[in-house]
């Protein structure tokens, strides 16, 4: 197993955080290592040094792209933290389907991994709207920065027992059996979710228009203050006046120094 | 100068408020982080007209008007509402609040309801 040094492990969190954000504490080394180990094998270099100054002079930028594949956690699962979910169906959507005249809703999963969150909400959408969901451009902007996670999203192919925790009518009415082990959602679910690869730590975010309703669950947790608290500005004023914005439970908003007002447990609106 | 108490959980509302009134004859003479110390500080400093929050923590907005209103039948408040408030402020209202604004507002706008509900 091929070791990170001190040095190497400073100047890979440096190059992560001042490019992605990303707050790597030393505690993190060993998963580091593991995650990268792979890689550096595959390429046939002989450490982590090497290793770094292929990623700052690839001008191809896979490396890179490689580097924050391996380094971004991806835990999620359907209805994780599902009151989130039950919030929007219960308060949400009936406070924007009387308050959007247009009928034009804009949600964004920001951070939204292989791709549960959003299609969640896209089935919560379905199921909240039913014979009107056609009447309505409800479809939801899923970004993330891995562009692995991504492609894997884009398919929309669960294990059988992925989806085993949904609502029995969730599983009937979105989801085509493959075989024993896998499903896939059915196209009218699928295209209502966008995907699109996108760093939150880009200075500008390419937004027309604002949203409604941004979901960024344990995303921050990987961020820090500094960093966090301008992305919740960002955030902020990306949002509609009466817009919400669904952190993970762990997560919380200064409520002293934050503009959003508290709503509940990682529950946020633009007041 | 006519004296203002400002209730509400979020201290950028509070704030936004305070600043709002600063080129105003409005004196803000304290702010409430909840509806419980809301009907506190209205009993200790007798302010002319309150804002009052809707949706706070320990008490809402429309328990600390109906205590208020209790302890001084003449109290005059605003309620500050976010949209989709619609059916709380008509509660509110039905329970004695003067009037009512929605967020975002304008700093004239606040004035102008001030002074309306005021007098001035």
């Amino acid at each position: 197993m091929l070791t990170m040094t001190n040095q190497e492990f400073s100047q890979l969190a440096a190059y992560i955080k001042a490019n992605y954000g990303i707050n790597l504490k030393e505690e993190k080394r060993a998963l580091v290592t593991g995650r990268l180990h792979h890689v550096l094998i595959q390429n046939n270099f002989r450490n982590f040094s090497e290793y770094y100054e292929h990623i700052l002079t690839d001008k191809t930028g896979n490396g890179a792209a490689t580097l924050i594949n391996k380094i971004t956690t991806n835990h999620t699962f359907f209805m994780r933290e599902t009151d989130h979910f039950e919030y929007c169906k219960a308060q949400v959507l009936p406070y924007l389907a009387n308050q959007v005249k247009a009928k034009d809703l804009r949600i964004w999963s920001a951070g939204c991994s292989s791709g549960e969150e959003p299609y969640t909400l896209a089935m919560v959408i379905d199921e909240f709207f039913g014979k009107e969901r056609l009447l309505w451009d409800a479809k939801v902007l899923a970004t993330d920065i891995s562009s692995r996670v991504l492609e894997e999203a884009k398919k929309g192919v669960y294990k059988n027992a992925e989806i085993a925790t949904l609502p029995a009518q969730w599983r009937l009415n979105y989801f085509r059996k493959i075989d024993n082990e896998k499903s896939v959602l059915v196209d009218r679910i699928r295209n209502e979710v966008i995907y699109r690869k996108f760093n939150l730590m880009d200075s500008s975010f390419p937004f027309k228009r604002k949203f409604h309703v941004i979901f960024c669950r344990n995303v921050m947790i990987y961020f820090d203050a500094q960093t966090k608290w301008e992305l919740v500005n960002k955030f902020f004023d990306l949002l509609e006046y009466g817009g919400y914005l669904f952190i993970g439970h762990s997560e919380s908003l200064n409520r002293e120094e934050s503009k959003f007002k508290y709503i509940m447990p990682a529950v946020y609106r633009k007041e | 100068m006519k004296k203002l108490l400002i209730v509400d959980d979020a201290a950028f509302m509070r704030l936004s408020i305070r600043n709002m009134m600063n080129n105003y004859d409005i004196e803000i003479v304290g702010e409430a982080a909840n509806g419980l110390m809301g009907v506190e500080m209205y009993k200790e400093l007798h302010p002319d007209v309150v804002t009052m929050d809707i949706t706070m923590p320990e008490m809402s907005g429309i328990e600390a008007l109906k205590a208020i209103k209790a302890h001084d039948p003449q109290a005059k408040v605003i309620m500050v509402s976010a949209m989709g408030q619609e059916g709380m402020v008509k509660e509110a209202i039905i329970n004695g609040a003067k009037t009512f604004v929605v967020k975002p507002f304008k700093e004239e706008f606040l004035y102008q309801t001030i002074s309306k509900v005021l007098g001035l």
